[in-house]
């Protein structure tokens, strides 16, 4: 990956971090909430050399898990029982995010892995 | 008292185990590179194992049913939740380039990293102290643990169970070095996934079924099943953010990738890694949820420790067998000797290895130095846990979210962004340890208190990132960017 690529999304997690840092300072529990699973995207984005054939996974398993935490989010100031016995937002965690990160980032990694190893091979560097 | 002596012989046989272990390893060593990274052989199953269970410590599965039953499902929220992701991330961001720097340049510690990254001697000097701060400030909170569980297990007092137990795992240790803690870790991974689902089925079926749980739960108080609840929603995410980035700023987890044998181990230690983590998560939610759903029935009394939960559980016959308990309690001790021992090398490494060479003092006999200081290590924090109360606190100080805020930056970023520099690295290094001293001293001896919303390690660890950045844009060096190229030429950047 070009210097200037990694760069830009350098200065994306910086924007990312500092948000989170308002967040969690001024007790605005939403701008320290959703840049989590956007900031998660952004390192694993910096990390992979070549996104050639992986792009779709990463979209995907990305887009599930922003979704999730939107859905979670939705809920967070709620009270209540009604999802599984769990409040809205507990219950998307605890029955959807929760196995979603234990079994699909595995999933995930490993595609993407095979994937890139390929082309690693190719170019015999780290 | 037939199952309790079941118990006491079961967690001897364990004892034996390790020590077994220790020194068939201790036959295999026959340099460094053994003692501190296992001579790089190891697979992904071993070391996706062995990760997860050096980073689920007892404060994962005792301290958090004890959250748990406190606070309800809150705990998840704040972190275990998505330590999943974590992981993902580690794996990714580490992965494949410290691998393969591992085997070109001898890199066996995370300040050896630091040096070939940087080739700045004070960035170098200030990541040698902050390991060695770090690992005598998180064994000294495993030794604490273990006088608590060998007092369980034993009958026997604190101090006597503390010594026992640091004494165990320096053996297993200083005889076999990394090789023997990760091959430790994984019987000791293992048998934590065992005990974590036995106790989540015995914890939740005797208190009435999952749904009935929750629902005795939801009438007493909607508290516990909703994020609405004790702790403010900004203090949860704080500690979500410090435990899911933390990871991959964590020593014991930045080790584990110098010590594969080739990058095809790194395909599956995600999921490995992840399902594990979940399963002994499982742990803390089925003994804290249950414990509280049996005070509110009127089967126990309300807790007046809420840290002891796993250990009232475990202890009250009436609730589990006492023989499950005696295994389960065993299962404990696997998870605090696991991160136990990762901690004595890598603190060993740091004297002997990192502050020698940052000081260009040349260590001819490193195995045996490596043994010698594994012993101080221990010494250390058996003096420090036991014998020195008022240390302890400061010890606190350098732990989790020191590390995250301290090294992710310099280690994870500096992996990938050219633009990092020597500069930055020691400034935010020095300043994550400080700003975690300065606030745990501060708020200890009640010169402030923090809004209940204010999560100090949640604040250090993302101000910590975004210091190493912003200083990294001001101190723009040519050198480092020419260090950067070296390492990782090749064409790829």
């Amino acid at each position: 990956m070009k210097h200037k690529v990694i760069d830009t999304i350098v200065f994306c997690i910086l924007v990312l971090l500092i948000l989170m840092l308002v967040g969690l300072v001024f007790d605005i529990w939403y701008i320290a909430y959703y840049p989590i699973p956007l900031l998660a995207a952004a390192l694993v984005l910096m990390s992979v050399n070549k996104w050639k054939g992986v792009l779709p996974s990463f979209i995907i398993f990305f887009g599930i898990l922003l979704f999730l935490f939107i859905w979670a989010g939705i809920g967070m100031t709620s009270q209540g029982n009604g999802f599984g016995g769990l409040s809205l937002s507990v219950g998307v965690f605890f029955y959807l995010i929760w196995p979603f990160i234990s079994i699909f980032s595995g999933l995930f990694y490993a595609y993407v892995y095979e994937k890139t190893s390929k082309e690693d091979g190719r170019s015999q560097s780290i | 008292m037939q199952g309790h002596a079941i118990v006491v012989a079961v967690t001897v046989l364990y004892f034996v185990i390790m020590i077994v272990i220790g020194f068939w390893a201790n036959k295999r060593m026959k340099s460094a590179k053994d003692f501190l990274v296992a001579g790089q052989s190891l697979g992904f199953f071993v070391m996706a194992i062995a990760t997860f269970s050096s980073i689920q410590s007892g404060w994962g599965m005792v301290g958090s049913s004890g959250t748990t039953y406190a606070w309800g499902m809150q705990t998840l929220i704040m972190g275990a939740g998505s330590v999943g992701l974590g992981f993902c991330m580690s794996w990714f961001l580490l992965g494949k380039r410290l691998q393969k720097l591992a085997e070109k340049y001898e890199v066996y510690s995370v300040p050896d990293y630091i040096k070939i990254r940087y080739g700045s001697r004070a960035a170098h000097i200030v990541m040698s102290i902050a390991m060695l701060l770090g690992s005598v400030g998180y064994m000294t909170s495993q030794i604490t643990a273990l006088g608590l569980i060998m007092g369980l297990l034993f009958g026997i007092p604190f101090i006597t169970g503390a010594w026992i137990g640091a004494i165990i795992v320096a053996v297993y240790t200083v005889a076999g070095g990394m090789l023997a803690a990760v091959w430790t870790d994984l019987i000791q991974g293992v048998m934590m996934v065992v005990v974590s689902i036995v106790i989540f089925g015995t914890a939740v079926s005797g208190a009435g079924g999952w749904s009935n749980m929750l629902d005795t739960l939801g009438v007493n108080n909607l508290q516990y099943v909703s994020i609405l609840g004790v702790m403010p929603i900004t203090w949860l995410l704080a500690n979500m953010i410090m435990i899911t980035f933390g990871i991959a700023g964590q020593p014991h987890m930045i080790t584990k990738f110098l010590m594969l044998r080739d990058s095809k181990q790194l395909k599956w230690g995600v999921l490995v890694c992840s399902v594990a983590y979940a399963v002994t998560t499982l742990f803390s939610i089925g003994v804290g949820l249950a414990m509280r759903a049996y005070v509110i029935k009127g089967t126990i009394p309300a807790l007046k420790n809420v840290d002891s939960a796993a250990t009232e559980y475990l202890g009250n016959a009436d609730l589990v067998h006492p023989m499950i308990a005696g295994i389960a309690l065993a299962g404990l001790l696997a998870a605090i000797m696991s991160s136990a021992s990762s901690y004595i090398t890598i603190g060993a490494s740091s004297i002997m290895r990192d502050l020698a060479s940052a000081f260009n003092i040349t260590v001819k006999r490193e195995l045996f130095w490596g043994r010698i200081y594994s012993v101080v290590v221990v010494l250390l924090s058996i003096l420090f846990g036991l014998y020195l109360d008022q240390i302890i606190f400061i010890l606190g100080a350098f732990g989790w979210a020191a590390f995250a805020g301290a090294t992710f930056g310099p280690i994870v970023l500096s992996l990938y962004w050219r633009r990092a520099t020597g500069i930055a690295t020691t400034i935010s290094i020095s300043v994550g340890l400080l700003f975690n001293l300065i606030a745990t001293i501060l708020t200890a001896k009640g010169f402030f208190s923090l809004p209940k919303y204010l999560a100090v390690g949640g604040v250090s660890v993302v101000l910590g990132i975004v210091l190493f950045i912003l200083i990294s844009y001001v101190t723009r060096s040519v050198k480092d960017e020419e260090k950067f190229d070296q390492l990782f030429a090749g064409g790829e950047q």
